[in-house]
């Protein structure tokens, strides 16, 4: 009876309960707990009573009935442990310097390591949340047109998706994709119920045309509409909850309808919550891929830039269904690719790795690299590691003042283990208030950091994350172990004889490792100090580099969407018009600007070449005044004149019509001719509509200038002067400091012309510059964080060189007694020190070398690296060094030999 | 008695451990304050109050009598200490002094 019923009492809780509880309450709770459980058995079921009695379990775990720590020690260790605190405590009030420094130090060290970790942990955070996300694929495209090999791109052709649902039994479903940016200008426009027109000029949101799918594939969760149809009807439009607020101000957005370009009205079918920062595809808009042509979509081959997705049946190996791509792109793509000598290649891209690992052309928006992420992570580490290296070496340093102590507890009987938990203890509790420390100031940083960043990675809220409290614990004890553990073992290991005696000599192996660790500190700092220097190098470069047109005098107004066939006319007398301004230079209007990617690319070649002789060439349309406003040199011929504007082929209509067209050096380069100036009215082949070849004669060769930034290459252009409208940009270029006058008035000037448009405008260096943003926060990050290095070694430096001078204040002061100068025992401490730096540098610059190496090489155009450019580093490092034991050597220096020599 | 330091429940406790007389151990007292007022106590709370009266010098305790029902374990008794009782008493003079100073109509007046 009694085993049965024992059995039936959970035996975890009466063990809990053993462990917990107060051993001197134990017996007799046990007893209650045993009888109530009996006479529960007699009213209850079985279950019912254990679970009554698991919550009697637990209402003994209260404070007052639980075992006391202290008591639970031996009495001695209990008294010890109270005293290790007290002790601990006067050590650090007593020594303020010491202490502060490795308060401070190891709070910066640990916050930089929090912010980090946080903002990594939003990087990875990228396109996680997508329902499904594993059997998400992007198909990107790699083709070899054109001379430079392989190129993989994030967009393929429109009819690929479908296709692969159709013959591939594993796609589920897909989606695609379609940037508006590459497609023409967006003016949106609605009337309310004033009869007042509301306009907006989509440049600035992101628009996407995409197939209903995109609402289900992604994580776009509609708050007004059915996800099923939103997208289906070809004059639906669907736009973000913030998009809508601003647009129609708070009226009821379903069911108004936008217009798009005054000719497309669409009816808005679904609102959407705000997509969150961290994915890769951002928009506002959505527009139904329907609104094209749907059928002709679906067998359109020959236009890759449209962003495929697709989703495969759960547990499908991407692998297999890639296996079988190469029979699928010969039964769609044979014939183009036999016509056209190329070759293409399908690849499945996992949508959660294209933030951090896809770096391909034509990207939907700028990526981040893992490589990047490991680097900031590695950061962050060295910076809580120069920290607690401070810690250590002022430790032992100091720990000859405390080695009386130490004889002194040795002798009374203190064993060594107590001595090591003593040291250990202090040694937590400098960590413990650094980390409260920190946890303050990453509070106190949120909002600085989000700006730096520019992506709103931390929030107060991070506070509620357990696995912050953990990494914030293992810091702790891992730290304060690290940190700890050398010291106590030093200390500890004191024989109190000697000690006592006053015998102890300077213990060798520690001034050795103390030497070691400082080392170490200098050698993270100057490879970080570097590797700033250099990206800050890199990065000013390239905004100081010729870019070979004039980007500083230029405004850019978007030009008029609402056009007719006179538009072509309007446009020259506009411009004639602002040209009557003294502030106006030039005026021209383009289909692209610098600082944009050009998406309209094909071939072109020498006039007698064969087909496979084509090289790759960017196309811009141009007019006669954009040499002028760009300030672009002409190597050869002449400039564009009114009657060179060609229709390209376009109407078709006129066989033998002329055609005219500029092309940069690196065109003239690239299609082999020995020279740039050889290209002069030669016929060159080239297309712009269809496939169709046509013959145009060069009649000017221009300078290069970087279409993008300096990380790309130098692209062929071919320029085009059509006399069709094809106008999205018209840049002015101006003359004067007073910009928002000259801006009012070709504001004027522009409503009076093209009343139906908004007028917009941007300052295109502004523009230009915005492509190095990424580069800023990432030189603006490393700066910061080689910058708190270096404060915390200068630190520890400070501290060590404040105790050395201490401890050679008898050498200085006999060797002042002996006569030497105030100078000559002022550079004892820095010369000592000399000796370490030159050791660093020879282990740290190798090392910074080969990294910013790797760096520089993902840069097209690139600083050439210097001797000096490492030198500098090394010579900060040194001055800082300096500086901090400076102060305390000429401090030692001054003392008057009698003070310190008397106690001998 | 100024300031006496014994909380409503403490003195329910109190008073339980007076009824129960020589057989006041921990589960004695659970139940007879369940059967004297209705009010289910938790074990771990009444354990707790128990000890605290004991430190407050309100009771004293012994541990005897161990039977097989407990599985071995002995009880701990607990009884009112002279001064626990002088404290009880106190409270209660306080009470019903208090109780007789209410005005007739307080509790009349309809």
């Amino acid at each position: 009876m009694d085993n049965h019923n024992k059995s039936n009492r959970p035996a975890w809780a009466d063990n809990l309960l053993r462990w917990l509880c107060n051993p001197a309450y134990l017996e007799e709770i046990e007893g209650d707990l045993r009888e109530a459980f009996e006479d529960r058995l007699k009213k209850h079921k079985p279950w019912v009573a254990r679970l009554y009695h698991l919550m009697d379990v637990f209402s003994f775990l209260r404070p007052s009935l639980l075992k006391n720590p202290f008591s639970q020690l031996n009495i001695n260790h209990a008294v010890m442990l109270r005293n290790h605190f007290k002790v601990s405590r006067r050590v650090l009030l007593k020594n303020k310097l010491f202490s502060l420094i490795n308060i401070v130090g190891l709070a910066i060290g640990i916050t930089a390591y929090v912010l980090i970790i946080q903002y990594v942990k939003f990087e990875f955070s990228y396109d996680q949340h997508h329902p499904r996300v594993d059997d998400l694929y992007r198909v990107t495209l790699t083709t070899n047109l054109g001379e430079k090999g392989f190129i993989t791109s994030a967009t393929n052709h429109p009819a690929v998706a479908p296709a692969m649902k159709a013959d591939f039994p594993e796609v589920e479903n897909y989606t695609r994709l379609f940037e508006q940016s590459i497609w023409g200008t967006f003016v949106l426009s609605s009337t309310d119920n004033s009869g007042e027109v509301m306009k907006l000029n989509a440049k600035d949101e992101h628009v996407l045309i995409a197939d209903n799918s995109v609402l289900s594939l992604f994580a776009v969760s509609l708050l007004q509409g059915n996800p099923e149809t939103a997208l289906k009807d070809p004059q639906s439009i669907v736009l973000s909850a913030s998009f809508a607020d601003r647009f129609f101000g708070g009226e009821d957005p379903m069911g108004k309808t936008i217009s798009i370009n005054n000719k497309f009205p669409l009816k808005v079918t679904g609102i959407f919550e705000d997509l969150p920062q961290n994915t890769h595809i951002h928009f506002d808009i959505l527009v139904p891929l329907s609104f094209m042509d749907e059928d002709w979509l679906r067998n359109m081959w020959k236009w890759p830039e449209f962003y495929n997705y697709i989703r495969l049946k759960p547990g499908t190996n991407p692998g297999t269904l890639e296996a079988k791509f190469p029979a699928f792109i010969k039964k769609y793509l044979g014939e183009l690719m036999s016509e056209h000598g190329f070759e293409a290649k399908f690849e499945l891209q996992p949508v959660k790795d294209i933030h951090l690992k896809s770096h391909l052309h034509k990207e939907i928006s700028a990526n981040s690299s893992d490589r990047t992420l490991y680097f900031l992570i590695i950061i962050s580490g060295f910076v809580i590691l120069i920290a607690l290296i401070n810690f250590i070496n002022l430790s032992t340093a100091k720990s000859v003042e405390r080695a009386k102590e130490v004889g002194l507890r040795k002798v009374v009987g203190v064993s060594r283990g107590a001595l090591i938990g003593q040291f250990l203890l202090e040694s937590m509790m400098i960590n413990c208030i650094s980390i409260i420390l920190s946890i303050g100031l990453v509070s106190l940083l949120i909002n600085p950091f989000n700006h730096l960043v520019g992506l709103n990675v931390l929030s107060l809220s991070m506070w509620t994350e357990p696995a912050l409290w953990l990494t914030l614990l293992l810091i702790f004890l891992s730290g304060g172990i690290l940190a700890g553990i050398y010291p106590a073992f030093v200390l500890s290991g004191y024989k109190p004889v000697y000690v006592l005696k006053g015998k102890i000599h300077q213990t060798g192996q520690g001034v050795l490792l103390r030497k070691i660790l400082v080392v170490a500190q200098f050698s993270i700092s100057i490879t970080l100090i570097v590797g700033t220097f250099i990206v800050y190098s890199q990065f000013s470069y390239m905004q100081n580099q010729e870019l070979g047109f004039d980007a500083a005098h230029n405004v850019v107004v978007n030009a008029p969407t609402v056009v007719d066939s006179t538009i072509n006319h309007k446009i020259e007398v506009f411009k004639s018009e602002l040209l009557r301004s003294a502030h106006i230079n030039a005026v021209t209007v383009t289909d692209n600007i610098p600082g944009k990617r050009i998406t309209l690319s094909n071939t072109i070649r020498k006039q007698h070449e064969a087909k496979e002789k084509g090289v790759v060439c960017y196309y811009v349309n141009i007019d006669h005044n954009f040499l002028d406003a760009y300030q672009i040199d002409l190597l050869a011929g002449r400039n564009f004149t009114i009657e060179d504007r060609s229709s390209y082929g376009r109407r078709n209509t006129n066989e033998t019509e002329q055609h005219r067209v500029m092309i940069n050096k690196a065109a003239a380069i690239a299609m082999g001719f020995p020279e740039p100036e050889k290209a002069l009215n030669e016929k060159i082949i080239f297309k712009v509509w269809g496939t169709m070849d046509g013959t145009a004669e060069v009649i000017g060769i221009v300078d290069n200038h970087h279409q993008q930034s300096l990380q790309k290459d130098l692209d062929p252009v071919i320029f085009l002067y059509p006399d069709y409208y094809t106008g999205m940009y018209m840049t002015v270029s101006i003359n004067t400091r007073n910009t928002i006058a000259t801006m009012d008035f070709i504001g004027k000037q522009f409503s009076e012309f093209f009343p139906h448009d908004p007028y917009k405008y941007f300052f295109l260096d502004e523009y230009f510059n915005r492509q190095y943003r990424a580069d800023r926060q990432f030189g603006q990050i490393c700066l910061l964080f080689s910058g708190l290095a270096i404060f915390i070694a200068a630190l520890g430096l400070f501290g060590l060189g404040s105790f050395m001078a201490l401890q050679k204040i008898r050498e200085i002061s006999v060797r002042k007694v002996l006569g030497a100068s105030l100078m000559q025992v002022v550079v004892l401490l820095p010369r000592q020190l000399l000796k370490l730096i030159i050791i660093s540098g020879v282990i740290a610059l190798p090392i910074a070398y080969i990294m910013v190496d790797k760096w520089l090489s993902d840069f097209a155009f690139r600083i050439d690296m210097d001797w000096w450019m490492f030198m500098f580093p090394l010579l900060i490092v040194f001055m800082v060094a300096i500086l901090s034991v400076l102060f305390q050597s000429i401090k030692a220096g001054l003392i008057n030999p009698a003070d310190s020599l008397k106690s001998e | 008695m100024k300031g006496i330091n014994l909380g409503e429940f403490e003195e329910i406790v109190m008073l339980a451990v007076a009824i129960l007389n020589e057989d006041a151990y921990g589960y004695a007292i659970n139940k007879e304050i369940l059967s004297q007022t209705g009010r289910k106590v938790s074990l771990g709370a009444l354990h707790a109050a128990l000890h605290r009266l004991e430190s407050k010098g309100y009771l004293r305790s012994h541990l005897a009598g161990a039977t097989t029902k407990r599985g071995g374990k002995r009880r701990r008794f607990f009884c009112l200490t002279n001064y626990g009782k002088k404290v009880l008493e106190e409270k209660r003079n306080i009470r019903e002094n208090m109780w007789l100073s209410i005005p007739e109509v307080v509790f009349n007046a309809k």
